[in-house]
């Protein structure tokens, strides 16, 4: 084959395969005819391994389940957000008081968000140092960048606010729950117009950057090609790969959210039953009720828990082969 | 794994008989000593007449190495040679067993036609 369509041939594949295979495809291609049921079989098998990256690995699988697990705790995090925002300084939050069923559901959310919060992170530091680790060491600026997108999307999203706040004379923080509803704002607010442009930009914002920022996880997890820590103690050499250590607060991660998940649809059904006037009301975002607010929460919260729960039987079924 | 749809040609030709599982032929054709990339395309096609896509065959290669069937060995020139592995035998014994049963069991019922 022609060297300059074997090398072409050979960049259609993904970069962590080229990485191990290309040198050796390429050498392979040149011994072969370059016809064009021989070109048509390198494409097509170079679309697979884009749609199926080595799909049959262990180790890909489990970096799949977990970059999957952590998404979806990102999507919870601003369901829980969103939810905490319409109750908090309404007449919602008196009713927890005054009902236990309403106290213990929301105590029951709030339990299962430290849990979650703990296992994301214990999940997080290692395959975040491992991804770190061989990215330096490989050169790879495209998981730099992936790895970098998060903090760089709060910081941008935390200067938007703190610039708003600030630019609107310093008495209303920009959030889509403070725009308008069944409460009065205080005479030193900005206009009623102010406030939806710079509320609806702020929500706008927010889940674009989580977006982004929960596919920047997922791609730099997927990226990686994760190697063992290894460190020595007392002479004795340790040896634990990040995936391995990540794998059991993947299933606290996935059981603190299902649990926070019944704790939400508990939380509405008795909200509606006892304090039905109030959860009526428009305290939600953007000029919606609580009761909006709360359906909306909860679809997150179901999808969520349904990915991480699909994806916990799959780091399930691999910790079992082993 | 792939499918037989990811061999070059036609995948099962029925009129040659042709046998188009490309990781269990290359576990095959290294089962009677290391190969290249090359080499293992002609072994396979010269054992049962599948002609492999080079796309094909180093898919198949990958994965069969990322599970510790096959393993590469110095390489020589360009070309990458591979061996096939003590749990590789296994896997490639057990597979011809089955489908030596498989095949024991539908020949049978061809000459009981």
């Amino acid at each position: 084959m022609n060297p300059v369509l074997a090398h072409l041939l050979t960049r259609l594949y993904p970069r962590a395969w080229k990485d191990r295979y290309a040198a050796e495809f390429e050498a392979l291609l040149l011994e072969g005819r370059g016809d064009i049921r021989l070109t048509a079989n390198v494409v097509c098998s170079a679309v697979c391994e884009h749609l199926f990256p080595l799909g049959g690995l262990k180790m890909n699988r489990l970096s799949s389940s977990l970059g999957a697990i952590l998404c979806a705790y990102l999507a919870i995090v601003a369901a829980g957000i969103n939810l905490y925002a319409t109750v908090d300084d309404s007449p919602l939050a008196i009713a927890m008081r005054t009902y236990l069923g309403l106290f213990t559901a929301w105590n029951l959310v709030a339990l299962g968000s430290v849990a979650a919060l703990l296992g994301a992170v214990a999940i997080l530091v290692p395959l975040a140092v491992g991804a770190l680790q061989f990215a330096i060491r490989e050169g790879r600026r495209d998981i730099l960048i992936r790895l970098s997108v998060a903090p760089l999307a709060a910081a941008i999203l935390f200067a938007w606010v703190i610039g708003a706040f600030l630019g609107l004379g310093g008495h209303w923080a920009p959030a889509p729950w403070a725009i308008v509803g069944d409460w009065t704002g205080t005479a030193d607010w900005p206009s009623v117009q102010a406030r939806w442009v710079f509320g609806s930009l702020t929500g706008v914002l927010a889940v674009s950057l989580l977006i982004t920022s929960s596919i920047a996880v997922y791609q730099a997890i997927q990226r990686t090609r994760f190697d063992e820590f290894r460190f020595t103690i007392q002479h004795r050499l340790i040896a634990v790969h990040p995936l391995r250590i990540a794998r059991i607060p993947g299933i606290v991660t996935v059981a603190a959210m299902s649990i926070m998940t019944v704790g939400v649809l508990a939380w509405g059904i008795i909200a509606n039953l006892h304090a039905t006037t109030a959860f009526h009301e428009y305290f939600g975002p953007m000029h919606t009720t609580a009761f909006a607010s709360w359906i909306g929460s909860l679809c997150v919260f179901t999808a969520s828990s349904v990915v991480s729960l699909h994806s916990l039987s799959s780091l399930l079924s691999q910790m079992g082969e082993e | 794994m792939r499918s037989t749809r990811h061999v070059a040609g036609t995948g099962y030709d029925m009129e040659k008989g042709h046998y188009s599982d490309p990781p269990l032929l290359v576990l095959a054709s290294l089962a009677n000593g290391p190969k290249h990339g090359h080499a293992m395309i002609e072994d396979i096609a010269g054992m049962c007449g599948t002609q492999l896509g080079p796309g094909t065959l180093y898919g198949a290669i990958a994965r069969l190495e990322q599970q510790g069937w096959i393993e590469p060995l110095p390489p020589e020139d360009r070309r990458q040679p591979y061996r096939i592995t003590d749990e590789g035998l296994r896997v490639l014994s057990a597979k011809l067993t089955t489908l030596q049963q498989f095949t024991k069991a539908g020949l049978k019922r061809l000459e009981a036609l």
